[in-house]
Formats: structure tokens, sequence, C-alpha cells
């Protein structure tokens, strides 16, 4: 045996285990329930509160019961460090948040309440496994976790021909992109002799890329696989049409929650595991987060439809945030944090005014006049369409200025100048967006009032990006990488 | 006899090449799952090879965590598929075009 893992307590209490696990517990439990009592609550909001309240409960015990030091659980499968909670809290908020603002779409709609609330768990559940997975094995089952939950939640209106060809297409580029992450899981175990990730990393060092160019293709290809988890051109081609196809509450939590757990493994297999090859690393990420600014900034411009338009400027944040990776420093990866947390929150908060709006939230054109029926909702938007382009005093902007200070650190000057440039680029698309709401005169009558719930959410995500963009520190404390 | 490792490494790279060349190729849905379960199943046997080899367990571990999740996907997958037929009977790849600007 080559790889020798790092095994703790090999017949130690199961049940110390268990407690790294209570968020993810609470969420798998919360799920059956709702599984098992689907038929009974089919006309009322049982499923909602209890998921929500699962959220919370996930979110505090995630910071209850986070061990002082970093823990290794489940014979060095998972672990639960700073890095872990950070990413649960994050997620267990986005579900929260996209329970909130699913009341609407889902009360309005045949859509069976108990299987999608348990499905938006289950997804998470994977998402908070991949963030604290430690081990090539829990890495994909978390990440494949997600996918599959995804996918159906992408494709839950079986009776819209949209929506069933969205899944299909996500499902299609899904299960290519995982197997592709599968040879390279298996060609780094045939190439160390270990599927954890420090196992990885001591038999890298031992015999790295210079020694071994052969190992150049597992890590391309465990690259491109999770590359395409956070939908980083060129493989981002299935999250435009996932996301205008499905119900807009499920692109949220695709755009926000899928995004973070993609980054989260990604920030953790490029540090840890491949930690001793930052140069050819730092060369894949460059190229794939230089072509998605570009690319999600470009092509945004072109769109008319919200959900398409937000698919794209997804795109564009997810190359800012590989940026963060690609000093392979816990510095960068903290930036990458910091990144990630604030664009799940405004994401959220974008698309949650685009629900708010209903049918006619999801086409550009509709949002003419909105300023003068809407003012508050309207004043939302502008606040979230300033941080997305990354003015002061938004998260947005402290977002991009930590991530674009650690390119500038990391001697990818070229790369810092490109994503000031596309910001202005990406300027153009926000803007339109409120020239629309505030210069032009309303052509139809005022949208319905909006369900409270999904109030609280927006109002919940404008108050992060108002104090993310004021006091941006508050939260580096938290950001710690692994 | 034990076959060599080469021969493994060489028959399951060939195998995911026919894998990827069919997802690439065929416009029919059904034929892509089967592409991707192909992928898979030359990962299955790299990962036997690779633990064979190494002396090691853990690769036959993953092996059958993959056979499970192919499973599941192929699952899901075909359950799609059916609901496309329904509303769209006798649909491949290249009629799916109504996402798009």
């Amino acid at each position: 045996m080559i790889g020798t893992v790092v095994t703790q307590k090999a017949s130690g209490p199961v049940l110390d285990d268990l407690v790294l696990v209570v968020p993810e517990l609470i969420f798998v439990g919360t799920a059956l329930l709702l599984i098992l009592i689907a038929r009974r609550i089919r006309k009322t909001p049982v499923a909602i509160v209890l998921t929500v309240a699962a959220a919370v409960a996930a979110a505090l015990s995630a910071v209850w019961f986070a061990p002082a030091e970093p823990t290794t659980g489940f014979a060095g499968m998972i672990t639960v460090d700073g890095y872990a909670t950070f990413f649960r809290v994050l997620i267990a908020a986005t579900v929260g948040m996209t329970t909130l603002l699913s009341v609407r779409s889902i009360v309005g709609e045949e859509v069976p309440r108990g299987d999608y609330h348990a499905l938006l768990l289950l997804a998470a559940t994977g998402m908070m496994f991949s963030a604290s997975a430690i081990d090539l094995l829990t890495l994909y089952l978390g990440l494949e976790l997600t996918t599959l939950c995804a996918i159906v939640l992408v494709g839950i209106k079986v009776d819209r021909p949209l929506a069933n060809e969205a899944a299909i297409k996500y499902f299609l580029l899904a299960s290519f992109a995982s197997a592709l992450l599968l040879y390279g899981i298996a060609l780094t175990y045939g190439a160390t002799g270990a599927t954890d990730f420090a196992g990885i990393a001591a038999a890298l060092s031992k015999e790295g890329l210079a020694s071994a160019p052969f190992l150049l293709v597992p890590l391309g290809l465990v690259t491109a696989g999770l590359a395409f988890k956070i939908a980083a051109v060129p493989f981002h081609a299935w999250a435009p049409d996932a996301y205008q196809g499905a119900s807009a509450p499920v692109a949220a939590f695709l755009a926000a929650g899928s995004k973070a757990a993609g980054l989260a493994a990604l920030g953790r297999v490029c540090l840890v595991a491949f930690g001793s090859e930052t140069e050819v690393l730092s060369l894949l990420l460059a190229g794939l987060a230089a072509l998605s600014i570009i690319a999600g900034s470009v092509l945004a411009l072109s769109q008319t439809d919200m959900k398409r338009l937000l698919a794209y400027s997804s795109i564009a944040h997810a190359g800012y945030a590989v940026l963060g990776l690609l000093a392979g420093t816990g510095e960068g990866v903290s930036a990458m944090m910091t990144y990630a947390f604030f664009y799940v929150f405004m994401t959220l908060g974008a698309f949650g005014v685009v629900i708010a709006l209903g049918k006619r939230g999801e086409e550009l054109d509709r949002y003419q006049g909105l300023a003068s029926q809407r003012p508050g909702m309207a004043a939302l938007m502008l606040l979230f369409l300033l941080s997305l382009t990354g003015i002061p005093p938004t998260a947005g902007f402290a977002a991009k200025f930590v991530i674009i200070q650690s390119a500038v650190r990391a001697d990818h000057i070229a790369l810092a100048i490109l994503a000031v440039v596309c910001s202005v680029i990406s300027a153009f698309i926000y803007m339109r967006v409120v020239v629309l709401m505030y210069m032009k005169d309303p052509q139809e009558a005022a949208p319905s009032r909006v369900p409270i719930a999904v109030t609280v959410a927006i109002a919940l995500a404008a108050l992060v990006t108002l104090v993310g963009g004021i006091s941006p520190g508050s939260l580096t404390a938290w950001a710690v990488s692994p | 006899m034990i076959v060599p490792m080469s021969t493994v490494l060489a028959v399951s790279a060939i195998l995911f090449g026919i894998g990827v060349f069919g997802f690439l190729a065929r416009r029919n849905i059904i034929l892509m799952l089967v592409s991707t379960e192909v992928m898979l199943n030359a990962v299955n046997l790299s990962l036997a090879g690779f633990s064979q080899h190494l002396d090691d367990p853990r690769g036959q571990v993953l092996a059958l965590f993959v056979i499970a999740v192919a499973a599941a996907e192929a699952a899901v997958g075909l359950g799609i598929v059916i609901a496309l037929n329904r509303n769209k009977p006798g649909a491949g790849v290249g009629d799916l075009t109504d996402l798009k600007q």
C-alpha cells in the first residue's frame, strides 16, 4: 500500500463522528420526513415551514457543533474545519432563502410540494458534504448527490416541454462531466495510490508533474469536472438553458448554492490535494477564469430573458471567484470565500426580485416603468444590480476588491486588468435594466402583491448586500482557508 | 494469470474514448446515455486494475460506489426521457431548440 491513510481511531465510537455531521443529519431527516408525509401535506404550508426550520437549525448547529480544532471523521472521509463551517452556513442560508422565494411558484402551480422541498434539502446535503470532503470518494458522492437532485428540480414541472428540455440538457452534460471527473479521480488514484487529499499531496510532493508529466491528465480531468459544477467557460453550456427552463426559484438555487458548493470543492482540491502543483494548476485556472469573465460579460449583452441574463452573469462571477484560487495561498482562498458569500446573497436578491414580479420579471422588456409602479422593488433591484456590477457601497464592490487584490498579489496583473475591464462591460448589461425601470413609462398594469415570504427573503439579501458593502471586514474572521 | 497493468489501462482508455466519441457523435438521447455508461465502466475497469496493481482495496470500493451512482443516474435520466417523450414524442437532441433567444 503506497498511500498511507490518515486514519483516525479506526474503531472509535461512531457517535463522536455523528456529531460532525449534525447539519447534514438534520437535512436528511427532514427530507425523509417530508417524503413520508408528502401526501398528507399537499394543500398546506407544512413543507415550507419544516424546510425553513431545518435550514435555520442546520445553520445554527453548524456553528454550535463546530469543533475548536479541525476534526476529521469517518476514517478520514470528511473534516469539519472553519472552511467547512463557513460553507455549511452559507448553504443552509441558501436553502432557507430559496424556500421562502419558492412560496408563490410552488403554490400557484402543480408541483408536489413535499418532494420539491425534500429534493432541495438532499441537494443541500450533497453540497455540505462536498464542502467538507477530504477524500475524492466523498467529494464525488457529495457533488453527484447535488447534481442528481438539481436535475430533478430543474425538470420538476413534468408537463412543461421547456422544463423537460432544460432537464435533459443539464442531465446529459452533467453525466458527461461527472464521467470526466471520475476518470480523473481514477487516474489520480492510480498515479498516487491514494484517494484522500493528504495522501495525494504527500505522493505528489515526492513525485510531481516535473518528473511525471502523465499527471497532467488527471489534474486536467478533475479540474474540468469541477469547472462544470461552477459553470466556468468552456464547461458552461448547460447553465443558460437550465436556468431558463427551470422555475425561477430553482434557477436561483442553482446559481447560488450549486456554485458555492462547486467553489468550495475546487478550493479545497486546489489548495490541499494538488497544492504542490500550483504552477500548472494556476495556468489552467487562469484560462478558465479569463474565458468565463470575458464570455459571461459579453454574451450577457444580447440577452432578453432575465433568467438567461443572470445565468451569463453567474458564469462571469464564477470566473471572478476562481481568480482567488490562482495564487494557491490561504489568503487567496479566503478572498474566494468572501466573494462566494457576497455573490450568493446578491444573486439570490436579484432572482428574488425576478420571482416577486412573477411572469413579468422574466422578460427584460417588461421592466419598463417599474420604478413608478413599485418604487421599493425597483430600488432593491437597483441595489442588487449595482452590487453585481461591483459599485461601492455594496458587497459586490468589497468582493471584487479582495478578489482582484489577490490576483494582483499572485502577479496576474493582466488578469486583474481584464477583470476590471469586464466589470465595466457588465455595467452596460445591468444598467440596461436600470434604464428600463427608471427612464421609461410603464406599458402594463402594476404587478400583483408580493407574498410576505418573498419580501422577507429579498430584504435579508439586501441587508447582507448593504452591510457587506459598508463593513466588508466583518466577514474576514470567518473566511478561513483549510 | 494476472493481466498486466498496462493492458488494463489501455483497454480502459480505449473504452473511455469510445464513450466520449459516442456521446459527441450520437444524436439519440438514449444512445448518449449509454455512451456515458460506457465511460463510467471504463472508469470502473481502471479502478479495479489500479486496485489490483496497488494491492489496496480502496479502488474496488470506489468502483462499487460508482456502480451505485450510475444506477441512480440512469433512473433520473430515463425518467426525464419518459417525461420528454410524453410531451414531444420521438424527440432527439437536435429537436431540443426551444431554449434559445
